[in-house]
């Protein structure tokens, strides 16, 4: 992709002998645009999704080419989890269309589902681990079902799996035996074991320390760049936002407010989405006016 | 009145809501048939042994009390009328029928029912029947179906061990408390069981077994709300299995007695 010669104007791709980076761009961030032709995987036209009276998703439109990293960033309860549903298929849209990989999921047939299902990976919030099988069962449950390995070559496989994310001792624990840390990183190795083209991520760093926050968006920066893997990350946690991605967009109220390259979203123009990227310093100010701060305590 | 009206009310809104959830249950169960030939019979062993080995001291012990409840308490209208060796008739009859199906069917709603709604309820909430359905993995076929056969199939066996244990419940009142010589009340016995209802009561009992699991797995996946949905999903599905099936015996007493046998 980085050959593309329609790339050469837009951003600049991690690799060797890449062209010079355009002045605005933040060079402390390895984000690239994939070519502007690279193949569509996801695509929504104007999505809506409602819960009984409540509207949900109001018209979203996106699109990931391949090779990218999408962060979908917005408030708790804005609807972040839904869309992740929708993209994977889980949920029907009540309005608009979901493609993957340039299938609208909605008008196939259901083995032809599971042949689309099988070609991404989900690392869903709580690592969603089956309870009852150790972590490598649970690594080697796809590999079971849907592949004609033998037993030695999943024992293998998972292995690698586990490695990858660095948790080789924990084959043989339960999901209630590990923490909540390795809980993700378990469920990341189930989501990866089929090498999947495309890697769903829903909150993937929330709830865990910085040390684990960095492994983990470590990984997925990995996982998009060596193997090329298409991700799609949502997430309120800013600075592992800003580090994984190579395109953001903020949802609110249903709708995306804001979209584009990461240090266009840190300077972007749109209220919502200056509070929601300095929100501290704006909430001090929120709840201190500068009339009550000028009368002193007790006044 | 308005006491009668409200409890009519309530009645009618349980009896739709049954309906709906029969219905529910139906699909459910077509899907369920739709991957019995990927079948895999480990994991159907495990829930056999899960559901039907452990539960046999409990089925056995209910039902020993039950052959005796019944002994006990029809001895007295027996001794007035001057037959009391009838007793092991009665238990023998009452138990092979009726009773031995229903009572391990309710244990079993309990022992069974309960614990799958449990566990797929957590699974529900926790999110791993998303993960199932995303990877392509069918929670029907690795969840369900496993569970039905092996429950259904454990419901027969243990239905077996109930009327044995009915009968014997009997036998250990008739010789014990009410004097009955014990080859007098065997031959009695086995001169009133019918041998049909034997399988009758096995038909009776897989059914039942569809019951208690169905209801289970569709309490479990429309779970919704953490450790209290859990709680809900255990609780509705151990009183709808009880509901339907003895709305379920009922049919089967009606279709065995008077449309098969003729009034
Ligand atoms: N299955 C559901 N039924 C009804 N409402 C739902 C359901 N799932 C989510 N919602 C509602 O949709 C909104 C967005 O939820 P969610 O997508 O989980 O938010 P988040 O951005 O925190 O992931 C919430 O207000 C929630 O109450
Ligand atoms: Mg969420």
């Amino acid at each position: 992709m980085s050959d593309d010669p329609q790339n050469v104007a837009g951003h600049s791709p991690p690799r060797p002998g890449a062209p010079a980076l355009p002045p605005s761009y933040d060079p402390a961030h390895t984000a690239y645009l994939p070519a502007t032709n690279a193949q569509v995987v996801v695509q929504t036209e104007n999505l809506i999704k409602r819960f009984g009276e409540k509207t949900v998703l109001n018209g979203i439109n996106l699109t990931v080419r391949r090779g990218e990293t999408l962060v979908i960033m917005g408030a708790s309860g804005c609807g972040k989890s839904t869309l992740l549903r929708c993209l994977l298929g889980a949920h029907p849209p009540d309005e608009g269309s979901v493609r993957l990989f340039g299938q609208d999921m909605w008008s196939l047939m259901p083995p032809e589902m599971d042949a689309v299902r099988k070609r991404f990976g989900t690392l869903f919030q709580s690592g969603a681990l089956f309870s009852s099988m150790t972590v490598g069962e649970n690594v080697a449950l796809p590999l079971k079902e849907h592949t004609d390995l033998s037993q030695d070559m999943i024992d293998l496989m998972v292995k690698v799996k586990l490695e990858l994310v660095g948790l080789r001792e924990a084959e043989d624990l339960l999901p209630s035996q590990i923490s909540g840390g390795m809980a993700k990183r378990a469920g990341l190795a189930r989501a990866i074991a089929l090498d999947p083209e495309l890697l769903f991520y829903d909150e993937p760093t929330s709830g865990l320390d910085p040390i684990m926050t960095g492994i983990i968006d470590g990984l997925i920066m990995d996982l998009a760049r060596t193997m090329n893997v298409t991700s799609i990350v949502v997430t309120h946690d800013l600075k592992s936002a800003f580090r994984v991605a190579d395109r953001m967009v903020v949802l609110n109220e249903g709708r995306v407010v804001a979209e584009g390259m990461p240090h266009e979203i840190k300077g972007h123009p749109d209220p919502f989405v200056r509070r929601f990227i300095q929100g501290p310093i704006e909430a001090k100010t929120a709840i201190y006016p500068k009339s009550a701060l000028d009368k002193g305590p007790g006044g | 009145m308005v006491f009668v009206s409200q409890l009519l009310g309530s009645l009618g809104r349980l009896a739709m809501f049954l309906i709906e959830e029969v219905g529910e249950m139906g699909l459910l169960a077509q899907r369920t048939a739709g991957q019995l030939f990927r079948m895999r019979p480990d994991s159907v062993a495990v829930q056999m042994i899960r559901f039907g080995i452990r539960a046999i001291p409990i089925v056995a012990l209910v039902n020993l009390f039950v052959g005796m409840i019944v002994a006990v308490s029809m001895s007295e209208m027996l001794r007035t009328l001057g037959v009391i060796n009838w007793t092991s008739r009665v238990v023998a009859v009452s138990v092979t029928r009726e009773l031995a199906p229903l009572m391990t069917a309710i244990v079993m709603s309990g022992f069974a029912g309960a614990a799958i709604a449990a566990e797929i309820a957590t699974m529900t909430v926790n999110e791993e029947i998303l993960a199932l359905q995303v990877g392509a993995l069918s929670p029907v076929r690795l969840l369900v179906l496993p569970r039905m056969i092996g429950v259904c199939m454990m419901m027969m066996c243990l239905t077996l061990i109930a009327m044995v244990l009915g009968m014997l419940g009997g036998w250990i009142v008739g010789t014990v408390l009410l004097d009955i010589g014990s080859p007098t009340y065997i031959e009695a016995n086995n001169d009133a069981v019918k041998w049909l209802d034997i399988p009758k009561g096995l038909v009776k009992a897989f059914a039942f077994g569809m019951i208690v699991t169905l209801v289970a797995c569709r309490q479990g996946f429309k779970a919704e709300g953490g450790a209290l949905g859990v709680g809900r999903a255990t609780t509705s599905a151990v009183v709808i299995s009880i509901c339907l099936i003895i709305f379920a015996n009922l049919c089967f007493a009606i279709l065995f007695n008077w449309t098969l046998a003729g009034p």
